[in-house]
């Protein structure tokens, strides 16, 4: 096995319950997102443009679309001969099998596949964060600065800070303190869950973290604490540029729709570090004869005959004549009918939306359709509340 | 049907489409907003379980070579078989047909495990389940069997064949006959061998060869009932794809039964600004769409600014359309930039083809 300098670890179990019935059955990072991808695909595109060709990608919670959309990760040039993909599922030992207790026993139970690549450095991702970094630049921050652990932050509002881990830094950038979701933030440099450690360093802890029985194991909680406590140096990579965790269904409709805006500092067709994800072989989009498009963004496969306005459309939708798709993100292979009115809401994968229907309004909350939510008993539910109603 | 190698023949140019393809051969033309010529016999080939492809490129290949890669969009990336391109020998002399090319690579032929061969040349666009004209084939037990269809009006694009009480052909040039002939052979694999052999050193086509055939061989032929369309000028191409517009059902038709591969693209979906306005519009991934389009088809890749408006057109990846220029009728090849305000037209019949200039080795056709 060739030594490899840097290997990442992306932890892929995670159930992202704010999703609500989108994560019914397929983990969070396996969610479509941007019209085309996954969540996962912008972690392992980083990967990929950051010249890292060995991931390991940790799975747990409803694995089977997220592995079928992995295969042996050729979609992000990651079928390499040494190196390469792995998914690296809970497993049996001869002292019985147990699921990942949290982020750091997950890594924790995956030690030996860390050490067949004798590797320098680990990186730690998580695969449901929307940005698109160079995880190279932040690893030659992290030599020059002589770190153990260096952890990704990014500028957040002062008015939000409070909902992030916070980085309490000095002028150097050194880490101080860590502080999750403090009442009263001294800092607003939020940690994006990127971390790169020395893996000799990280070993030890993780070893020591697995005896503790208190432990929650995990990352935030445990590991980085333990290792301020011990005097380590942790450093803050400051990284500046679209950053998204989509943990809710607002935020998750909120960052398809950032991709329309002209500012978005998030590119999809950056040229140099290209988003690479499964693409499935779907004819052109065809715009009928009384379409009316603006301001979206639509995918392969689609056939759109009504109007669709500051949209997000992902592949095989179908929009009937007369209806109007607005302020809405519309997941894959979704079958509109005629006449529907959509507006402030997310349509889930494969949903059935008969004719005529009303769903969502012009500043009400952000509606959402999904298989788990049950079309018809939504139709009930939401008609109660004046959200759904027949035309 | 792994029992059947495939062969596409396409080392034969059409001069007719020259303007399409100075610069790429015909096989790579672009067809209906994402796709080249050749994706579809060759998607009908995979999807009939011919695994074993072998294309014979003509001498402008580069573009081909591109587009096939190792076979791996198509399915065709296998440890045994797969996809098998033969370009021509750079010291073979093209004027002396294709059967010397093809004597070239008689080795990947005679090495090949497949009994039957489904061989087809030229520019077709259709969609058909080769399964039906296999069994067919073989239940016939005829030596060689020809794919053909009920001609519409005056389609002087296909040789007529004649045909008998029993579907035997007894010839390939009659005159006034309402079958036409696809152009799609089967045939068992040691008799194409035994032809190529006995041919070797004649200065012929294999299609000629296989056309005079009928008096030596028992031919049958086998009707196709569905869409299919010959590129055989620029005008055929441009009509062909602007039927695709006229209704989606013949769209339809096109891409079923069989799925149509092509090579694919890291492309994000299309984008729409504040300022656009389309209608009636095939378009492909990555495209940003500001002016406005109208009957008309946009590959991968393009750009339209603002205040342009593109009619009746079909634009190639990667092209730019500036500020408030205008087409209508127009084919505008790949990678070209049009500048803001120009006007540009053409018609029906005559389209006008925007081509790129001849820099060898600029770019990827």
């Amino acid at each position: 096995m060739t030594r490899k300098e840097i290997v990442a670890m992306l932890l892929a179990g995670g159930e992202g319950k704010r999703l609500k019935s989108l994560t019914k059955s397929v983990a969070k990072p396996a969610v479509p997102f941007g019209g085309k991808y996954r969540i996962i695909d912008f972690t392992l595109s980083n990967c990929t443009n950051s010249d890292i060709d060995t991931v390991g990608v940790l799975t747990q919670y409803e694995p089977l679309l997220l592995n079928a959309y992995l295969g042996v990760g050729a979609a992000w040039d990651l079928n390499r001969k040494n190196g390469g993909l792995h998914i690296l599922p809970p497993y049996v030992q001869q002292q019985g099998g147990r699921w990942y207790k949290g982020t750091a026993n997950a890594i924790y139970e995956n030690i030996t596949f860390i050490e067949r690549y004798q590797p320098e450095y680990v990186l730690v991702i998580s695969g449901d964060h929307i940005y698109n970094m160079d995880y190279q630049e932040m690893l030659e921050e992290h030599k020059q600065n002589n770190a153990d652990v260096t952890i990704s932050v990014i500028e957040v509002p002062w008015d939000e800070a409070h909902r992030f881990g916070i980085m309490n830094t000095d002028e150097n950038d050194q880490i101080l303190e860590f502080e999750e979701k403090p009442d009263y933030p001294q800092n607003n440099l939020a940690s994006m869950g990127v971390y790169i450690f020395n893996w000799k360093k990280l070993k030890k802890y993780l070893i020591e973290d697995e005896k503790s029985e208190l432990s929650g194991s995990d990352f935030g909680k445990d590991i980085i604490p333990a290792m301020l406590n011990d005097d380590c140096s942790l450093f803050a990579y400051q990284f500046s540029g679209y950053w998204k965790d989509v943990g809710t269904i607002d935020s998750l409709w909120e960052a398809n729709l950032d991709l329309l805006n002209d500012d978005c500092s998030l590119d999809l067709k950056d040229q140099k570090r290209r988003l690479r994800s499964v693409n499935l072989n779907l004819p052109p989009q065809f715009i009928g004869d009384h379409a009316i498009v603006k301001d979206s963004m639509i995918n392969e496969g689609c056939i759109v005959l009504g109007e669709v306005d500051h949209s997000v459309v992902f592949y095989g939708v179908e929009i009937g004549e007369g209806s109007l798709i607005k302020d809405a993100v519309i997941m894959p292979t979704a079958k509109i009918g005629k006449n529907v009115r959509i507006q402030r809401a997310v349509i889930g994968e494969g949903e059935i939306i008969p004719d005529g229907m009303i769903i969502g309004s012009e500043d009400g909350p952000i509606e959402l359709v999904d298989q788990g939510s049950s079309y018809k008993k939504s139709v009930q539910l939401y008609a109660n509340q004046g959200g759904v109603n027949r035309l | 049907m792994k029992d059947v190698l495939g062969i596409i023949n396409v080392t034969q140019e059409n001069p007719n489409l020259q303007a399409l393809g100075s610069h790429r051969c015909q096989a790579s033309i672009p067809y209906a907003g994402r796709y080249r010529i050749i994706d579809f016999i060759l998607s009908n080939m995979v999807q009939a379980n011919i695994r074993n492809i072998a294309v014979f490129a003509p001498p402008n290949y580069r573009s081909l070579l591109d587009h096939l890669g190792s076979g791996k969009d198509w399915d065709l990336e296998y440890k045994q078989d797969g996809l098998f391109i033969f370009p021509q020998n750079a010291l073979a002399n093209n004027n002396q047909g294709d059967i010397s090319i093809l004597n070239q690579h008689l080795d990947y032929l005679e090495k090949s495990n497949q009994t039957y061969v489904l061989l087809s040349f030229g520019s077709l666009i259709m969609n058909i389940d080769f399964k039906g004209l296999i069994k067919h084939h073989i239940h016939s037990g005829s030596d060689i069997t020809v794919l053909y269809k009920q001609k519409e009006n005056d389609d002087l694009s296909l040789s007529n064949i004649l045909l008998d009480d029993f579907q035997n052909i007894s010839s390939f040039k009659a005159s006034g006959s309402p079958h036409g002939s696809l152009d799609i052979f089967v045939l068992r694999k040691d008799l194409l061998i035994q032809l190529i052999k006995k041919h070797a050193h004649q200065s012929v086509n294999l299609l000629e060869i296989l056309m005079e055939s009928a008096d030596k061989y028992s031919m049958n032929a086998f009707k196709f009932d569905g869409y299919v369309q010959k590129i055989d000028s620029v005008a055929s191409y441009y009509q062909s794809n602007m039927q695709l517009l006229e209704s989606c059902f013949l769209a339809h038709a096109l891409f079923s039964p069989n799925e149509i591969y092509s090579k694919l693209k890291d492309e994000p979906p299309t984008k729409y600004g504040e300022t656009s306005k389309v209608k009636n519009v095939i378009i492909a991934n990555g495209c940003v769409i500001e002016g406005e389009v109208e009957n008309s088809i946009l590959f991968r890749g393009t750009r339209v600014e603002k205040g342009a408006v593109i009619k009746n057109s079909i634009v190639f990846p990667k092209s730019v359309i500036g500020e408030y220029a205008q087409l209508d009728g127009v084919i505008v090849d790949k990678e070209l930039a049009i500048l803001p305000f120009e006007r540009l037209s053409g018609t029906m019949t005559s389209p006008k083809v925007v081509t790129k200039h001849k820099i060898i080795g600029r770019e990827i056709g």
